[in-house]
């Protein structure tokens, strides 16, 4: 900048750049894992923080902040997530706090005026005010936490935050073997295959069938069953793991954009399948047939798409403008029309399955990766920001596991129905046990 | 009400200088729905040392109690203590309180400017943000233990 150029707020934005980026650019996500089984709130973590952490200047004010709640017998450190969409950062009006390429949100302090604006932003409230009025924030000792190695109990561990890719690489195998065998070996497709010694079919077809023909045919309900007692073994496996037209979309989800435009809002109701259903069984008592298996997407791409099958006309458009909703939202025609689905959906209801999403390690607000990967969109973002381990509707969820694959801290985990889970968070209330009695007193203790 | 001398004397607002750097500090430029001359809170100081009746003062509902005003003044102006005792004298309090522990929470400009500025994408009003840092930090703990 040469002397005679006025300062003004464009050369000022020269001099100082602005980092008020999203933060999404950056993937790598180093953070802290803190898992409050192990703490017994011995506070070494705050001491070799307030020592100076690994670089060892101190005494300062520490970074971390162990609660402790002696009537619970409870303790919990307090501090910063480095998040991968930091709200700090957002927040600051001084630009001061920034997220480098190593995934570390720092704080500078020549440009911070601890005005305290990160902290009313931070779900957690991670960055802790000093006595003097001083804000101050961990920077992870630079990607080698003393706190972490002076933990005596191993609460505190380290992540760079790589999630499995074991599960995707074995989900795209089953996904296009059986998109290999549905669509090109057996032509007939899902809707019914007659293999050697048993026969599958579609359980919706069937009902289908059963509205149509007015009858029941056993040899065809014990087939549709094989994929119902899957479902209800393993939840909606079918639609994460075997649909070919699932794995249309899915394709077709790794190229387009998302969120070009959004369905009107009566459309945007995961209801809607259970209505599709029942309309389409109420036309195929009315007029006899399976009417909604000629439009059915998954049946279309089978019948019309294989290799020894003709492109069949009008049939065949169906898949490419079934799949442009997926412009919107990713799966739409899963989320909210596929009465297959609903279907499989009240099957696994009752399922012997479970997604949990917040295991005690659980990042929530900091993290959100499961939320962002969710081809069905049913991991709340409103309740992980919030620091509430939400539930997962099973009859919505794929069973893609998508979630339990990206998660770099192990807590979206797959758990059966027999096995111990964590209750889901209530809402944060404004209770902090003051011991008056009050409405949100109530609530937290229900 | 007018600001009295004690008060003056007290948070040392005769030793201004009007030098500014208070104002450059001051992230009431970001935060407060209107930042001026009289806003800042150089202008306070001026407005206190006038004689201004403090329902006059726009400045003062905005200010975020940082003290980063304080730590800078070179002629040693306890100014964030001026605009907090002045706000003593403002006949309904501009800020609202902690409901679990009665902290003062941000005033209402910087309430809406982070709202903005940090809560997007967000349908629902966060529930956290109804809470001083250290009662969020406990609600926190509780939710993840």
């Amino acid at each position: 900048m040469s002397e005679k150029t006025p300062i003004s707020r464009e050369s000022l934005s020269d001099l100082f750049p602005p980092t008020k980026a999203t933060g999404r650019t950056v993937n790598s996500k180093p953070g802290i894992v803190f898992d409050p089984g192990k703490c017994t709130g011995c506070g070494m973590c705050e001491a070799v923080c307030a020592a100076g952490g690994a670089e060892g200047r101190g005494p300062r004010t520490p970074r971390v902040q162990v609660l402790r709640d002696a009537e619970a017998g409870t303790s919990f450190a307090v501090l910063c997530q480095h998040c991968l969409d930091p709200q700090c950062m957002k927040a600051c009006p001084n630009g001061a706090l920034s997220k480098g390429g190593d995934g570390i949100v720092r704080m500078d302090k020549s440009l911070c005026v601890n005005c305290g604006m990160c902290i009313a932003a931070c779900p957690e409230a991670a960055p802790l005010r000093a006595p003097d009025g001083e804000v101050v924030k961990c920077d992870l000792c630079g990607g080698a936490p003393a706190c972490v190695e002076a933990c005596p109990n191993g609460a505190l561990s380290y992540t760079k935050g790589r999630g499995s890719f074991w599960i995707p690489l074995l989900r795209w195998t089953c996904q296009l073997i059986s998109f290999l065998l549905l669509v090109v070996v057996f032509v007939g497709s899902v809707c019914s295959i007659n293999l050697v010694t048993f026969d599958l079919a579609c359980p919706f077809g069937v009902l289908q069938n059963v509205f149509s023909a007015k009858f029941i045919l056993l040899s065809t309900v014990i087939s549709a069953l094989l994929l119902i007692g899957l479902t209800v073994l393993f939840g909606r496996v079918f639609c994460g793991w075997i649909c070919p037209f699932g794995f249309v979309l899915d394709i077709v989800d790794k190229i387009i954009p998302h969120g070009l435009f959004r369905l009107p809002r009566f459309l945007r109701n995961r209801l809607n399948k259970y209505g599709v259903g029942i309309g389409s069984l109420a036309a195929a008592g009315v007029v006899s047939s399976q009417a909604f298996c000629t439009v059915c997407p998954i049946g279309t791409v089978c019948r019309s798409y294989g290799l020894n099958s003709v492109m069949a006309g009008a049939e065949a458009a169906i898949v490419p403008a079934v799949a442009a909703l997926n412009l919107g939202e990713r799966r739409s025609w899963c989320r909210y029309f596929c009465p297959v689905g609903a279907l499989f959906g009240l099957a696994a209801k009752i399922g012997l399955l479970r997604i949990e999403i917040g295991a005690s390690k659980c990042k929530k607000f900091s993290c959100m990766r499961c939320a962002s990967v969710c081809p069905m969109g049913i991991i709340p973002r409103e309740q992980l920001v919030q620091g509430i381990s939400p539930k997962i509707d099973m009859s919505e969820c794929i069973s893609c596991l998508r979630c339990v694959s990206v998660c770099p801290h192990n807590a979206a985990r797959i758990r059966f129905v027999w096995q111990k889970r964590k209750d889901s968070g209530s809402l944060p209330t404004a209770c902090t046990g003051c011991g008056k009695d009050c409405a949100n007193a109530k609530e937290n203790r229900s | 009400m007018k600001p009295s001398q004690d008060i003056l004397t007290a948070r040392g607002a005769y030793l201004c200088v009007e030098c500014g750097k208070c104002a450059a500090l001051c992230p009431m430029a970001e935060t407060a729905s209107e930042f001026s001359r009289v806003t800042s809170p150089r202008g306070v100081v001026q407005q206190a040392l006038r004689g201004t009746d403090v329902q006059n003062m726009p400045g003062l509902a905005s200010c975020l109690q940082c003290g980063s005003c304080s730590r800078t003044c070179p002629a040693g102006v306890d100014v964030a203590g001026l605009i907090a005792d002045l706000r003593m004298l403002l006949p309904e309090p501009v800020q609202l309180v902690c409901p679990a522990c009665g902290t003062p929470l941000l005033p209402a400009d910087a309430e809406a400017y982070l709202s903005r500025a940090a809560n997007e994408g967000f349908e629902s009003r966060l529930s956290y943000a109804s809470l001083c840092p250290s009662c969020r930090r406990r609600a926190y703990a509780r939710n993840n233990r």
